[in-house]
Formats: structure tokens, sequence, C-alpha cells
């Protein structure tokens, strides 16, 4: 196990460096002078070759990409251009409302999709089965940001049950942080609980179709039984193939989410960063997300052997 | 046999659905689609007030016999401004599908062909695919600038990889194939087989998936003139429409509930129009 995980993490590393190439080039390959832009119109020449060479874009772009992997490498991102601090600092302060969001929204993902999945499987070619996936489909369909405007409509100005916006951290609020999180991580979760729903119908529907199913009810067992410990146990591989999945598309989610709620977390820090063009901190959440991400696939690889002892690593 | 205990009168018209459901998607969706469609392009010939016209006098309206949707903060027509967006989204989402089907078709078709430009290609699409994709979008678009055509851009960066994907996958299943071989007895070149034999092999994921991209295509683009780095104010879009309108919606709702309903009801119908296309192709639900 412990060899299959090393092998693993080792065959992340050209990802990773696929990826932050990508990422560099992405921010330095542009039509335009970033310079200028972050500047501003006003500036004169010898302001802009000042800023150019304090940036060290007046090198050429080979040597400063190998000087910026190379620090990459060393776990050293750079420095931000507007906050003056380093890029790996600025995305540690504000990882706690990201992770916490991430988590709330994954969470309501969970409890809404396995179930709606669960019932469309055991009601597999009725009303219910056909209600459930529209239902899935409509969540699929609402823009992320518009649930989250409707919220805010509905539950933060007019019945006034969580905080139309903004965060307080769990130093100062303690478990009342997750009044902030209800509303935006329904707004990301939503989707998620979708596909997973989707995913879910599927993989019961194999499970359901098994001779080991039609023994169990011959047996005489409660359909509860039937359905939780025998088919959906073993219908979690997929499932949990989906939610690693669709954790790109809820960190994707949180860049929106967390400027629509004013959530001081990374995704909020990357748009910010974005629109005053500050490259390293572009470059470092790019890096950032993308580790997250391919950890999370990388753990969710490993649970399948815990969720059927079948599955082996070598 | 697990059907036992539900009324007769459900199961009938559970079956009776069965029977038309996959066909009916199809038809649900293309429905909706051309309705939203016929109404964008027919409104600005019947319907007289333009996107851009602003009438301070009007503002925040609720919807009523001249304003069909209401008006916004500068007493501009909501509904015209939503049949304009839903234009610009459109076009965007075709010119975005088409490039992503070539071009990560293309590459798909080539790298699964290949072992050699395979081993190349699959590595930039593993990094490609390790970044959410509206990240992606929102950065390339962000840091190359606003407009249409960045936005087509990054769009298209999003999401051909997954295109790519898809298609190289059919490839390496279809190479094995004994047609493949047979045609390549008869004489095919590398070309024609790519081209005449396993493309057609590959048509069904590929629609399919260009569906699916039509439909992300649209959320993304929406979610980026939402954040304001896709189209800028004042040119309309689904998105910015109801980022601008956020501010006044606790007073005047409407100016984001028919921008974003409309969202919602593209997609529903392109997400529609694709599940009925995969019911249709995929062999596994024919039985």
């Amino acid at each position: 196990m412990l060899n299959y995980i090393s092998k693993r993490l080792l065959a992340l590393i050209p990802v990773i460096i696929i990826s932050a190439i990508i990422a560099f080039f992405i921010t330095n390959i542009m039509p335009g002078d970033p310079v200028r832009l972050m500047v501003g119109d006003f500036a004169t020449e010898k302001q802009v070759a000042e800023m150019r060479t304090k940036l060290g874009l007046d090198r050429p772009i080979y040597e400063r990409f190998g000087g910026w992997l190379g620090n990459v490498a060393k776990g050293d991102l750079g420095e931000s251009l507007f906050l003056h601090e380093p890029v790996t600092k600025a995305i540690f302060d504000r990882l706690e409302p990201t992770l916490l969001l991430a988590v709330v929204g994954m969470f309501f993902g969970i409890v809404i999709g396995i179930p709606l999945g669960i019932i469309a499987a055991m009601k597999h070619r009725t009303i219910f089965d056909q209600l459930a996936i529209s239902t899935s489909l409509i969540g699929m369909t609402i823009p992320s940001f518009f649930i989250a405007i409707i919220l805010i409509l509905v539950f933060g100005v007019n019945l006034q049950w969580f905080p139309v916006a903004g965060y307080e951290p769990y130093s100062k609020a303690g478990f009342g942080v997750i009044r902030f999180l209800v509303m935006p991580g329904f707004a990301i979760g939503l989707m998620q609980s979708a596909l997973i729903a989707r995913m879910t119908r599927s993989a019961m529907l194999d499970v359901l179709g098994q001779d080991y199913i039609r023994t169990a009810r011959a047996k005489g067992l409660s359909e509860f039984k039937v359905i939780l410990p025998h088919a959906f146990k073993n219908s979690l591989n997929p499932i949990v193939t989906v939610i690693g999945f669709s954790l790109a598309t809820l960190l994707g989610g949180t860049w929106i989410i967390e400027t629509v709620f004013n959530i001081p977390g990374v995704g909020a820090l990357a748009i910010k960063a974005i629109l005053n063009r500050d490259y390293p901190l572009i470059q470092g959440s790019l890096i950032f997300t993308v580790v997250i991400y391919l950890l999370v696939n990388l753990l969710v690889d490993i649970s399948y052997s815990f969720i059927n002892p079948y599955i082996k690593y070598k | 046999m697990e059907k036992a205990g539900y009324p007769a009168k459900i199961l009938a018209v559970t079956a009776a659905f069965r029977n038309i459901r996959r066909h009916l998607f199809i038809i649900i969706g293309l429905a909706i689609l051309l309705l939203i469609v016929v109404c964008a392009i027919i409104a600005p010939f019947v319907y007289e007030l333009g996107p851009l016209e602003i009438a301070i006098q009007n503002r925040l309206q609720g919807p009523s016999s001249t304003n069909v949707m209401g008006t916004d903060e500068f007493g501009r027509d909501i509904f015209s401004r939503t049949c304009y967006g839903v234009r610009v989204s459109l076009e965007i989402g075709i010119i975005v599908t088409l490039l992503t089907t070539i071009f990560g078709g293309l590459l798909g078709l080539v790298s699964g062909y290949y072992r050699l430009v395979d081993a190349i290609v699959s590595r930039i699409i593993d990094g490609l695919m390790a970044f959410p994709e509206i990240i992606l979008a929102i950065t390339i678009a962000a840091v190359w600038g606003s407009g249409e055509f960045n936005i087509i851009i990054a769009l298209t960066f999003a999401y051909f990889p997954k295109m790519t994907r898809v298609v190289r996958a059919s490839v390496l299943s279809l190479k094995p194939l004994e047609y493949i071989e047979s045609g390549r007895a008869i004489g095919a070149g590398n070309f024609q087989i790519i081209f005449r034999y396993i493309l057609v092999g590959c048509i069904s994921p590929i629609i399919v998936q260009a569906t699916f991209c039509f439909a992300s295509a649209i959320l993304a683009e929406a979610a980026l003139s939402f954040l304001g780095v896709g189209i800028m104010e004042p040119q309309p879009s689904l998105g910015g429409m109801v980022s601008s309108g956020r501010k006044f919606m606790s007073i005047a709702p409407w100016i984001v509930i028919f921008p974003g309903g409309v969202i919602m009801m593209v997609v529903l119908g392109l997400s529609i129009l694709g599940d009925g296309l995969r019911d249709l192709f995929d062999p596994k639900l024919k039985s």
C-alpha cells in the first residue's frame, strides 16, 4: 500500500510540472504589455522600465521560467505584487474559509445526491425515478451564482435566516462559522448533488440486477437491509469516483461563490489577483488548486481498497 | 418483479412514458431551445425597445405591457437585453463547441492512432485537465483581456481536453477491431483509416460530448461575464445582467430573475437534448 502511494505521488510530479508550465505560460504569453496594464495609462516610460526590471520581466522568457520553476520546486511561489507578501503566506492565510466551504458544499452534494440516487434506483422506471432525474437535471443547469443570488434574496434579505454575505473565522465565531457557509455551501453543492445522484442511480441499478441481491431478497431480508448493506455498499466505488471528480467543479465554484458572498478565501483572492493582474498570485492560486485537486483524487483512488477489500494495490 | 406493489395506473403511465422517452427527451430539448432561439432572433424585429436605449425616468419598473420583463437601473428594457444576451451566449456557445470539436477531436483522433503522438499529447491533456475548467477559462479570459474573441479562445482552451480524451478513448477501442484490419488489408492508408473508418465510429460520442460542451460553455460564459471578465457593459450578456442587477434585486427582483432564468432554460434545453442523444446512441440503454 505504502509502495503504491509513493508510486502515485511520484507520478503526480510530472502532471504538476506540466500544470505549472501551463500556469506560467498562460500568464506570460499574452497579447499586450502586462507592465503597462499594471502601472496604468499615466505612467512614464521610465516608470514602466523600472517596474519591468523590478519584476524581472526584462529577462528572456526561458530564463524567467527556469528561475520561477526552480523556486516553485522549493515551495516558493514568489511575492504578491499587490499584497506585498509571499504568495504561499497569502494563500495559507485564506485557506480556512475555502476548505470549510468545500467541505460544506460537498456535504450538501452528498446529503442531497445519494438519497435521491438511491430512491431513483429503487423506484426504477416509475414516475419517482423520472422525478428524481428531472430534479437532478435542473440542479445541473442552474448557474451557481444565480442560485447564490436567489438564496441571498430569499433567506438573507427576506427571511433573514442567514447573513447575506461575509465571513467570521472559526477562531472568532466558533461553530457559528457555519451560519456563513450554509448558503454558499448549498449554492456550490447543488450541482455536485445532481452529478452524485445520477452516478448513485446508475451504480445502484447495476448492483440491484446482481444475483446476490436476489439471494438477499430470497432470504427474506428487509428492503432496508437489501438496499443499504448489500446494494449501496457495493455501488460505492463509482460514487466515490464521481465525488472526487466533482471536487474540480467545486473548487472552481469556490472562485465564483466566494466572490458573490464576499468570503475571504483562496478563490476570492484569486479573482482579486486576476482583476489586479497580480501574476505571481494568479500562478500561485492555479498551482495550489491543481495540487489540492490531484491530492484529493489520489485519496479517492486509495479509498477504493478500503471500500472494496478485493481491490489491492501493488 | 420489483415493480410489484405499484398501482397499475402508475405502471401504465410509466411504461407509456418509457416508450416515447428516448425521443421525447430530444423533442423537449429541441423545443425549449427552438423557443428561446426564435425569441432571440425575432424579438429585435418586432419589439421596438433596443437593448441599449436608456430611459432613466423608467428605471426599475416591473414587468408591464410596454416592458415585458421590466426595466433595469438605467431604465433599459430587460426583455430586449435578455434577447440580445441569449444571442451572444448562443453565438459564443456555438463557436466554442465547433472549435472544441474540431480541435479536440482531431487531436484525439491522432493521439489515439499514433502512440508516439499520444505519449506527448496525453501528458499535456493531463496537465490541462488538472485545472478545473472554469478556473482555466476565468484566468485566460481575464489575463488576455475580455471581449468575445478572448472568451471564445479561453473557453475552447478549457473544454477541448475533455473532447480529446473522449475521442482518444473511442479510437483506442475501435483500433483493434476487425473492420479496421480489413480496411488495411484492402490497401487503405493511415489517413483513410483515421478519417473514413475510425472517425465514423467516433461520431456518436463526439455529438454527445459536443452538446455537453455547448451547455457548459454557455454556463461558463455567464460566469465569466458575471465576474466581470467576460462580455463588458454596456453590451448585454446574461451573466453581466445578473451581476449588475444584484445591487437592486431586493427592490426589483425581476432584474436578476429573468436573465438568470433564461440561462437556466437554455442550459436545461441543451442538457435534455444531450441526455436524449446519449440514450439514443448508447447501445446498452437500447435494450
